[in-house]
């Protein structure tokens, strides 16, 4: 009973996620789901999204820093591709 | 003199600090740099303002689109831009004038100063909503403002500086800003540089003393630098991250209805100085609670609108949850028009008497009664419906039946014998005359308090409640059907089991809205795994309502006391539980504000909420379980006896496992899932 009030944690954690129900747990979602599907899920998450979701979560801040340190040279390239048509 | 650009918001606001000695002024961009949005594309918050307008557009009797309205916006502000283009330098537009122009169009003649301003009200809401502002560099500024130095907050925006300044007045740092200047006032700005010159001169400033911190490498690097100005650049590389994160789940939403929610939920997550550590239980109430009741609330108000219905109560005590999340989300979403809401006293226990005052006790009334397994006899009957046991022994002794004789069949293989005697006594008519009469005073006093929250002066009312089965609807009813003013009953439950059936006409129904029995819907199904969670965490901090009184100058409400044991319990679990509740409190503008932008209608997010559903009741973590469970449930409805093991076995419940068991049984919930499925279809 303490514990659930003293314990503390960011409710957006340090991945960009919901504390407590991470992207890890809809990959779990999407195990069982494989075995007893039932109900209006909207399609469920899609392994391919659930694994890009996951890449931009834990990977997304080297992602990120890449994305700012080439920001101008990958402007640079979309504008000479556009360019060309 | 070299730009120097960070990475990290801190190494920045560091190396500021050390240099600021240099100088007198400090000038600050204000998008990305001192606020930042929790959306990755600032064109996302025209698209309420779009909706808002085609609704006041519909009021006047005129048909508008919402996406015409905002393709209308932007063929208008790119118009002013090139016109501005032909006398400036800059291509920028001013907000009041497009929107007045947009206004034109859409109300013909009929746009007034008043309309205009209801607009920007809006859209500045809106703005204010999705702005969050850089806990560590408006600190840094404020230390600045404080050492007697100016400080400007420059901007390239369509949005005047009057309308900036409420901006910053809502982010909570206007009182430390000298100046704020926008390219709209003057289309002068800094994306050419002509904004620095004139700032030069109307505030008579000194380029060598200035300092200009952004986050554009152009306007904010390369152009003040050309006027002699040290600039400061910003691009923060985690910030550019949760962008990023943002955007992935933006795109996966527009082509699937799963992650519509997960986006939904990722807009409403508190950034900055919002994001402080909270104890487990507030996250909860945040990530869980706070989007199923959001939706719920939504639903209300989608279905509310839809059927003209100008009134909704609230019931007690859950109902204090549901209206509190109303005020702060719903005029967000809803700005034009809202039904009235109001927080309706009222319980089982203190509607069951007056609902037997004009109708006296029926069968179907009674049986509620043993459908706790608590209540046993017929002194459990008058104790639900508030009867002196002692006037109504002379019915009992004609129809040879005692006062403990068990009525319930959790109790004894003979009860059927005495639940006959039982039906003799509600079929005889002077019981029925004196039932009425015991009730009738409990009536006129809750008669008199419906009347003095206006309950009969609307023809449609909506009534909110949690669930489960709409009892308190259906003694609410029976208490003022004789009345010929009565309005017609609209039930919205949360979720509705309906474990007896609901007596449905067309002037009293219920409706579950996430949940419904009588519609096919496993996975909303999913919220019977743990309804007292639900009763607890949304329970008001009073204590519940024993019944209705007259008194001498009308009546009044009479509350259950809190000193007893029983009331300490609650209180405890109260205590408990604020911190969850709060997680739903601090959610509920933000879901608000994410729902304005979507525009999505609640049943969009229906399959994220019943993933949630299936992620959190039933296949919780072991700590979930542990955190979420309540200490102690309290209901004076449900009686204190102790059934008859043989003929009572209660239904086991993945949430009333040992933990050691939701530890170490790996199929303990995969069974319980299935056997769910079956218990579902077989009903």
């Amino acid at each position: 009973m303490k514990k659930a009030n003293t314990i503390s944690y960011r409710t957006m954690n340090a991945h960009f996620d919901l504390t407590g129900s991470e992207v890890t747990r809809v990959g779990k979602y999407y195990l069982i789901s494989r075995i007893a599907k039932i109900g209006n899920y909207g399609g469920g998450p899609g392994l391919k999204y659930l694994i890009i979701v996951f890449i931009t979560h834990y990977l997304g801040r080297p992602l990120g820093w890449m994305l700012i340190f080439f920001e101008d040279r990958i402007r640079m390239l979309l504008r000479k591709k556009r360019a060309k048509g | 003199m070299k730009i120097k650009t960070f990475y990290k918001l801190n190494t920045l606001v560091k190396y500021a600090d050390k240099i600021a000695a240099d100088y007198d002024t400090i000038s600050f961009d204000l998008f990305d740099t001192l606020l930042i949005r929790r959306v990755h594309f600032p064109d996302m918050l025209k698209a309420p303002v779009g909706r808002f307008i085609a609704a006041k557009a519909k009021a006047y009797g005129l048909f508008w689109k919402p996406e015409k309205v905002h393709q209308l916006r932007d063929e208008i502000e790119a118009a002013q831009r090139a016109k501005t283009g032909e006398r400036f330098e800059d291509h920028e537009a001013c907000y009041p004038d497009f929107m007045r122009d947009v206004l034109s169009h859409v109300f013909e003649d009929q746009i007034s100063d008043e309309l205009l301003q209801e607009v920007t009200d809006y859209e500045l809401a809106i703005e204010n909503a999705m702005l969050v502002p850089r806990t560590e560099l408006v600190a840094w500024l404020q230390k600045q403002h404080q050492q007697g130095k100016t400080v400007l907050v420059i901007s390239d925006m369509y949005l005047p500086s009057e309308h900036l300044k409420r901006l910053i007045e809502h982010a909570g740092f206007a009182d430390a800003v000298t100046h704020v200047v926008s390219s709209a006032d003057t289309f002068k700005a800094k994306a050419s540089g002509a904004a620095f010159p004139m700032l030069k001169e109307k505030f008579g400033l000194e380029p060598q003393r200035w300092l200009h911190i952004g986050d554009n490498p152009i306007s904010d690097g390369a152009r003040p630098n050309e006027f002699g100005i040290r600039s400061l650049i910003i691009k923060d590389a985690s910030e550019k991250t949760r962008k990023l994160v943002f955007r992935i789940y933006y795109g996966f939403a527009l082509g699937s209805d799963f992650w519509k929610g997960r986006m939904f939920q990722q807009m409403m997550l508190p950034l900055e100085n919002e994001n402080q550590p909270r104890p487990s239980l507030y996250n909860e109430g945040y990530h869980f609670f706070a989007p199923l009741v959001g939706s719920y609330v939504q639903a209300i108000a989608e279905r509310t609108r839809d059927l003209g219905i100008k009134k909704i109560f609230f019931m007690s005590r859950e109902g204090w949850t549901f209206k509190k999340f109303w005020e702060l989300a719903m005029p967000t979403v809803f700005p034009d028009d809202l039904p009235q809401i109001e927080y309706l006293y009222v319980s089982r226990m203190a509607l069951a008497g007056p609902g037997c005052a004009y109708q006296g006790l029926t069968q179907t009334n009674a049986d509620i009664v043993f459908l706790a397994p608590g209540n046993r006899d017929f002194r459990d009957v008058c104790k639900v419906f508030n009867l002196n046991l002692q006037l109504l022994a002379p019915f009992l002794d004609r129809h040879q039946l005692k006062y403990d004789d068990p009525l319930s069949p959790f109790y004894s293989d003979e009860f059927i014998k005495y639940y006959a005697r039982f039906i003799d006594i509600l079929e005889d008519a002077e019981f029925q005359t004196e039932v009425k009469r015991q009730t009738r005073p409990s009536n006129d006093a809750l008669q008199l308090y419906l009347e003095q929250i206006g309950f009969f002066d609307y023809t449609d009312v909506a009534l909110a409640d949690v669930g489960w089965m709409g009892t308190i609807q259906r003694f609410l009813y029976d208490a003022v059907k004789h009345r010929d003013d009565k309005p017609r009953f609209h039930g919205f439950l949360m979720g509705a089991s309906r474990g007896i059936p609901f007596a449905t006409r067309p002037g009293n129904y219920v409706e579950g809205l996430l949940f419904d029995y009588d519609r096919c819907d496993f996975a909303g199904s999913l919220m019977m795994y743990a309804q007292d969670i639900f009763e607890e965490a949304f329970r008001a901090p009073h204590s519940g309502l024993n019944g209705y009184q007259q008194t001498d100058s009308g009546f009044e409400l009479l509350f259950r006391d809190s000193d007893d044991d029983t009331g300490r319990k609650e209180l405890k679990q109260n205590e408990y539980f604020a911190s969850l509740k709060q997680g739903i409190f601090d959610a509920a503008p933000r879901f608000g504000a994410a729902s304005a932008v979507m525009g999505y209608k609640s049943w969009m997010l229906k399959p994220w909420l019943n993933y949630l559903l299936f992620t959190k009741l039933a296949f919780p973590k072991t700590d979930e379980v542990a955190t979420l469970k309540h200490q102690s449930h309290l209901d004076d409805f449900h009686g204190k006896n102790k059934p008859w093991t043989q003929a009572f076995k209660p239904e086991k419940q993945l949430w009333n496992q040992s933990l050691s068991a939701l530890r170490w049984n790996p199929f303990l919930r995969l069974n319980y899932y299935i056997g769910h499925a079956f218990k579902m279809l077989r009903r």
